[in-house]
C-alpha cells in the first residue's frame, strides 16, 4: 500500500495493474493488535498486513478460474525471496487448529488450503477440548466476524477431503451459532437447515438489520457504528456463503439475496446525487460489482430475450388463438346448421309420424265403424225377425191357431232377409 | 280437440263426428239413433230405447213418468213427471248426458271426449229456448260451439257427402232447394238458395201437428177400431195395461213394412181384457194405410205449398227437394212429393235418420260459420232503410257477442216519440233495393222531446247478436231518458260451404221474380218512421218543417219537394172557405170551375 492508502493490484494473467482502496474488500485495514490475534498456542499466525514501507508494495492478483476469488499476496518488491522485515513469517500449518488460528490471524484475509498443507490439515483434524476452547476464543476475538466467511470460502475450495470440509463447516457453524448476531430463532433454524426456515434473502435481511443492542451483544457494544455496519455485512456475507453451501443456491439467487438484504437497503439512504456519486466512486471490490452487473446484465439480456421470445410466442399464440377461434366459430355455425337441419328433419318426421298415426287411427275408426254398422244391421235384422217369428209362433200356438199370422210373419222375415242379402251382394 | 255434431231431435238424438273423409255416427246397437225419451223410475233415470218401449201413446211431452222430446218443454219453469216436479233443463241434460256417454264408450272412435258440439235446432226454436238448451248442454259437459238449423244441417250433410262437391255446388248454384224433414215429432221445411258458396235460408215453416207419431197413433186407433168392429166388441171392453204400447209398436212396424209390401198383419196376442179370445188380429193393406193417413199426408204436403206461396215461388222453381225423416219412406209421401216436384228433383235420403247429425258433424269439421242471410235494417223517414247489420255478417260462436251502435236523428218529434222499426228484406243478400219488400222484425218507441226542432235530438240505437242467435236492439234518448229494448229470435241465416268463393259478392243481385208475388204478412204493423241518419230537411214532414222554417217553402228561394208542399198545405185550411183540406164541401180549388152562382145565392145557401 502506498502513502495514499492505495494498493497496486496486478493481474497475473493479463499483467494489468490497478489500484484499490484499503487493500482488502472487507473494510479498511486496522492495525493488528497482538491480543486480538490471541496467540495462546504455539501456532504462529501469519502476520497481518505489513506496515506501509517506502517501497511500493505490489500485490499480485491471481484469479481462480473456478470461483474468481482473488488471492492477495504481499510481495517484497526489491528483494524477492527475502521475508519482509515487518513480520511476515510463514509458519508451516500441520493441523486443523493451526490452520484456523492462522485464518484468524489473517483477520479476514483470504485463506487457502493447498497441496501439502491441505493434506496435513486433513490428516490432523482432531481438536482437543483445549484446542476448541482456544479456537472459540479466537473466534470471540474476531469482533468484525471477518474470518468465518473466509473459512467457508476455503472450505468450498477443498477437493478430495470431505472430512476436512465437514470439519471446517462444523467449526464455522459453531462459531455462527455462538455469535450474538445469529441468536435469533429464524437464523438458527436457517443455519441448522431446519424446515420452515426463512429464505436466504430474508435471513440475510434479518442479519443485516440486526439491532445488536441486546444484553448478549455486549461485545458489539464496544464497536463503532462503522464497525457495526462492517460486522453486519460480514455476518450477512458469511451466512450467504453458508446457505449457498448448505442449499446449493445458484449465483443468481445469492445476488438477489444480497441485493435484497444488503445493497438495496444500504442505498436507500442515498438521498442526493452527491451521495450517490460518492457511493459509486467508493466501490471497493470492482470485480464483485462487475460480476454482479454482468450477471444482472446477463439476466436482463436473458429476460429481454425471454420477453422477446414470449412476445413472439404471444403473437404466434394470438394468431393461433384467432385461427382457432375462427375455426371454432365455423365449427359452431356448422354445428348450429346441423342442429337446425336435424331439428327440421325431426319436426318433419314427427309430422309424418303424426300424420301416419292419424291416418292409421282414422282407418281403424273407419274399419271399426264398418264392423259396427254390419253388426248393428245384423242385430237389428235378427232382433226384428226373431220378434216376428215369435209373434207367429204365439199365433199358431194359441187356442185358436192363426196360420195366416205366422204366414204373414214368415213372409215379412223372408222379404227382409232377401232384401238384406241383395244389399250385401251389392255392397 | 274435435268438435262433434249433435242432433238433439224431437224424436231421436244422435252424435256424429268426421274422421278422415267420412262421418261416423254413434247409433245404438241396432243401428238407430237414440230416442229422445226419458223415464224416471224412482231414483233410476232411463233414457233411450228402453224408455221409449214404455211409451203407450204418441204425442210430445210428459206421459206419466215418461218424457218424450224434453226439448219441446224448454221454456217452462218446471214440469211434473210422475208426480215429481222437474226442470225441463235437467231433463234435457239427462238425455244429452246419456247420448254423450254412449258415444264416448263406443268402440268405433277411441278417446272421444265429445265436450264441444255443433248442435242442431228446429227452425222455429226461439232464442230463450236456445239459451236454455245451451245451459242444458253445458250441464251435461258439452259446450255448444254453434247452433245450426236442422234443415240447413241436413242440406249441408247431403252436399258434403256427394262424391264431387264442387260439381254439386256448381249444379245447384243460385238454385232453390227445399229441405223437407218429416220426422216422428215434427215437420220442418226450409227453402234455401245456394249463392256464392253460402246456403241461404229464404223461408222457413214448421209444425208438430203432423208428426210421424201421430200417424202411428192414428193407425193404432184405426186398427183397434177395426178389431173391435170385426168382433163386435163394445167400447167398454178394456185392454191390458201395456197392450196399446204393444199395438203402437206393431203398427209402427207394419207401417214400415207396408212401404215394401202390399199388406201386413198386426197381431197382439193379449190385447183385450175379459174376453175369450184376447188377441187382436188385423190385416192391413197399403191402401188401408194410405186411407188412414191420407189427411195427415195432405196436411203435410200442404205446408210445402203454403211455404212456396208465401215466399212467392212455385214448385217448378225448386231445383231439389231433399226429403229426410222417417215419414218420407212411406210410398204415399214419396208419391206426393214426386207429384209436386217430379222424381228427378226429389231425393229421399237413405240415411235420413242420421243426415242431420252428419250434417252437423260436417259443419263442425269444416268450421262452417253461420252468416246473416238478410240485412237487418232500420226503417227511416220517407220509406228509406238504413242497414244496421248486413247480410253475410258472421254470427258469433260460443261466448261471443257481435253488434254495432248508431246515432239517429228524430225528424218529427211532435208526438213526443221516436219510432224504431226493424225490418228485413225478403230478398237475401246485401244488395237490396229500396222498393224491395220488407218483413217487420220488431218495433220500438222511445220518448223524445216534442218541443225540439227536427234533427235536434239525437237518439241512440244499439243492436247485438249473441251466441244464441238472438238479436237484441236497444234504443234510448239521452235527453228524455226514454228507453226501449226488443229481441228478435227468428233471424234467417246462411251457412258457408267449403268452396273457393265465399261470401256475398259485391256485384251479386239476385234476379228473382219472387218479389212481385210476395204478400205482406198477416197482422204486420206498418209504422211511419220519423227517424233519419243524416240531416236532410226533405225528410221532415212538411207541416212540421213549416213551423220551424217557413222560409223553406218560399219558392223564390227553394224548390221544396212537392210531397212536403202537399203535407204542409194539407194542414192549412182553405184560403177561401177556411174549410180543412179534403172537406167535401170545399169546392174552392180542387173542383172544376163551376158556373158561377150569384154571390147572394151562395150566402143564402150558407
Amino acid at each position: 500500500m502506498n502513502k495514499d492508502n492505495r494498493t497496486r493490484v496486478v493481474d497475473r494473467h493479463t499483467g494489468m495493474t490497478r489500484f484499490v482502496e484499503g487493500g482488502q474488500n472487507n473494510g479498511p485495514r486496522r492495525k493488528v493488535e497482538s491480543e486480538e490475534v490471541a496467540p495462546q498456542s504455539p501456532v504462529e499466525v501469519q502476520p497481518g498486513p505489513t506496515e506501509p514501507s517506502a517501497d511500493e508494495v505490489s500485490v499480485t492478483l491471481s484469479k481462480d478460474s473456478s470461483d474468481g476469488q482473488l488471492i492477495t499476496e504481499s510481495v517484497e518488491a526489491n528483494e524477492p525471496g527475502v521475508d519482509a522485515a515487518q513480520g511476515k513469517k510463514k509458519q508451516e500449518i500441520q493441523n486443523f487448529e493451526q490452520f484456523i488460528a492462522q485464518a484468524y490471524g489473517g483477520k479476514g484475509r483470504r485463506v487457502a488450503l493447498k497441496g501439502k498443507v491441505e493434506k496435513a490439515v486433513a490428516e490432523n483434524l482432531h481438536l482437543s477440548p483445549e484446542a476448541v476452547v482456544r479456537l472459540l476464543q479466537l473466534a470471540q476475538g474476531d469482533k468484525l466476524f471477518a474470518v468465518p466467511r473466509q473459512l467457508m470460502l476455503a472450505c468450498r475450495e477443498v477437493r478430495g477431503y470431505p472430512a476436512l470440509r465437514a470439519a471446517l463447516r462444523d467449526f464455522v457453524g459453531d462459531v455462527m451459532l455462538r455469535h450474538p448476531i445469529f441468536k435469533r430463532p429464524e437464523l438458527e433454524s436457517a443455519i441448522r437447515n431446519l424446515p420452515d426456515t426463512p429464505s436466504c434473502a430474508k435471513a440475510l435481511a434479518i442479519v443485516f438489520a440486526a439491532d445488536l443492542k441486546e444484553p448478549q451483544d455486549a461485545a458489539a457494544a464496544t464497536l463503532k457504528p462503522v464497525e457495526l455496519d462492517e460486522l453486519r455485512a460480514n455476518a450477512a456475507n458469511c451466512l450467504l456463503v453458508w446457505l449457498s453451501d448448505t442449499k446449493q443456491l445458484p449465483l443468481s439467487e445469492l445476488i438477489e439475496a444480497l441485493n435484497y438484504a444488503l445493497w438495496a437497503p444500504s442505498a436507500r439512504d442515498l438521498s442526493d446525487e452527491g451521495a450517490k456519486l460518492r457511493a459509486l466512486t467508493e466501490i471497493g471490490d470492482l470485480p464483485g460489482v462487475g460480476l454482479v452487473c454482468e450477471l444482472y446484465r446477463q439476466q436482463a439480456r436473458e429476460k429481454s430475450n425471454q420477453a422477446d421470445q414470449a412476445s413472439q410466442e404471444a403473437v404466434s399464440l394470438k394468431a393461433q388463438v384467432a385461427r382457432l377461434e375462427s375455426q371454432l366459430s365455423e365449427a359452431l355455425s356448422e354445428c348450429q346448421s346441423a342442429k337446425d337441419a336435424l331439428e327440421l328433419l325431426r319436426t318433419e318426421r314427427e309430422l309424418e309420424v303424426s300424420a301416419l298415426r292419424t291416418g292409421a287411427q282414422t282407418e281403424a275408426a273407419h274399419l271399426r265403424d264398418d264392423i259396427e254398422q254390419l253388426r248393428s244391421r245384423l242385430l237389428r235384422r235378427l232382433v226384428t225377425d226373431v220378434e216376428q217369428l215369435e209373434v207367429g209362433l204365439t199365433a199358431i200356438r194359441s187356442p185358436e191357431p192363426r196360420i195366416h199370422v205366422m204366414q204373414d210373419r214368415v213372409e215379412r222375415v223372408v222379404d227382409a232377409l232377401r232384401a238384406e242379402l241383395n244389399k250385401l251382394r251389392e255392397e | 280437440m274435435a268438435v262433434v255434431g249433435f242432433d238433439f231431435g224431437t224424436t231421436n238424438s244422435l252424435i256424429s263426428i268426421v274422421q278422415g273423409d267420412r262421418v261416423i255416427s254413434f247409433n245404438d246397437e241396432q243401428g238407430s239413433p237414440i230416442p229422445s225419451v226419458v223415464c224416471y223410475e224412482g231414483s233410476k233415470t232411463i233414457v233411450g230405447r228402453e224408455a221409449r218401449e214404455r211409451l203407450s201413446k204418441a204425442g210430445l211431452g210428459v206421459h206419466g213418468n215418461l218424457v218424450r222430446s224434453p226439448k219441446t218443454l224448454l221454456g217452462r219453469e218446471s214440469v211434473f213427471v210422475g208426480g215429481v216436479e222437474r226442470s225441463p233443463v235437467d231433463i234435457v241434460r239427462d238425455v244429452v248426458q246419456f247420448v254423450r256417454k254412449f258415444a264416448s264408450q263406443a268402440r268405433t272412435v277411441k278417446d272421444l271426449l265429445a265436450d264441444r258440439a255443433v248442435v242442431t235446432i228446429p227452425v222455429n226454436m226461439e232464442g230463450r229456448r236456445r239459451a236454455l238448451l245451451r245451459d242444458a248442454f253445458r250441464m251435461a259437459g258439452i259446450g255448444v260451439v254453434q247452433f245450426v238449423h236442422e234443415p240447413l244441417a241436413a242440406l249441408y250433410g247431403y252436399l258434403r257427402s256427394s262424391e264431387d262437391l264442387a260439381a254439386t255446388l256448381r249444379r245447384f248454384d243460385r238454385q232453390l232447394v227445399l229441405v223437407f224433414d218429416w220426422g216422428g215429432g215434427t215437420l220442418d221445411l226450409t227453402l234455401c238458395r245456394l249463392v256464392d258458396g253460402l246456403l241461404v235460408q229464404v223461408g222457413n215453416d214448421g209444425t208438430d201437428d203432423v208428426g210421424g207419431d201421430l200417424f202411428d197413433e192414428a193407425l193404432r186407433n184405426e186398427v183397434e177400431r177395426r178389431a173391435r168392429s170385426a168382433r163386435s166388441l163394445p167400447d167398454d171392453i178394456e185392454v191390458h195395461a201395456d197392450a196399446r204400447s204393444r199395438l203402437m209398436y206393431e203398427c209402427e212396424k207394419a207401417k214400415i213394412d207396408l212401404s215394401g209390401r202390399s199388406n201386413a198383419n198386426i197381431f197382439v196376442p193379449t190385447f183385450f181384457h175379459g174376453v175369450d179370445d184376447p188377441a187382436l188380429d188385423v190385416t192391413l193393406s197399403r191402401e188401408d194405410l194410405e186411407d188412414i193417413v191420407a189427411n195427415l199426408v195432405r196436411l203435410g204436403i200442404a205446408r210445402i205449398e203454403n211455404l212456396l206461396e208465401r215466399e212467392g215461388y212455385s214448385s217448378s222453381s225448386v231445383a231439389l227437394c231433399l226429403a229426410t225423416g222417417g215419414m218420407v219412406n212411406m210410398p204415399i209421401v214419396k208419391a206426393r212429393l214426386h207429384e209436386l216436384f217430379g222424381p228427378q228433383r226429389v231425393h229421399v235420403s237413405e240415411r235420413s235418420a242420421s243426415l242431420i247429425s252428419e250434417g252437423a258433424a260436417w259443419v263442425a269439421h269444416d268450421d262452417a260459420r253461420l252468416h246473416l242471410a238478410k240485412n237487418v235494417e232500420l226503417s227511416l223517414a220517407r220509406n228509406s232503410y238504413m242497414p244496421l247489420l248486413s247480410a253475410g255478417l258472421e254470427m258469433p260462436t260460443e261466448g261471443e257477442v257481435g253488434g254495432d251502435s248508431f246515432s239517429i236523428y228524430c225528424v218529427d218529434p211532435t208526438d213526443g216519440h221516436g219510432k224504431f222499426q226493424l225490418v228485413a228484406p225478403h230478398r237475401p243478400g246485401p244488395m237490396v233495393m229500396a222498393g224491395d219488400k220488407r218483413r217487420v222484425l220488431a218495433n220500438m218507441v222511445v220518448k223524445v222531446d216534442k218541443k225540439a226542432a227536427p234533427f235536434k235530438e239525437r237518439l241512440q240505437l244499439e243492436v247485438q247478436i249473441d251466441d244464441n242467435l238472438v238479436l237484441t236492439a236497444k234504443a234510448w234518448s239521452p235527453i228524455q231518458k226514454g228507453h226501449a229494448v226488443v229481441e228478435v229470435h227468428d233471424l234467417e241465416f246462411a251457412l258457408s260451404l267449403p268452396s273457393e268463393s265465399r261470401g256475398w259478392k259485391e256485384s251479386t243481385r239476385l234476379q228473382d221474380s219472387a218479389e212481385t208475388g210476395v204478400k205482406p204478412g198477416v197482422g204486420e204493423l206498418a209504422m211511419r218512421s220519423n227517424l233519419a241518419s243524416t240531416e236532410n230537411k226533405a225528410l221532415v214532414p212538411g207541416e212540421v218543417l213549416y213551423r220551424f222554417d217557413p222560409l223553406y217553402f218560399d219558392k223564390t228561394r227553394n224548390m221544396p219537394p212537392q210531397i212536403q208542399v202537399d203535407e204542409h198545405l194539407y194542414y192549412v185550411p182553405c184560403t177561401y172557405c177556411r174549410r180543412v183540406s179534403n172537406d167535401p164541401l170545399c169546392q174552392c180549388a180542387s173542383s172544376p170551375p163551376p158556373l158561377r152562382k150569384p154571390a147572394t145565392q151562395v150566402r143564402a145557401q150558407q
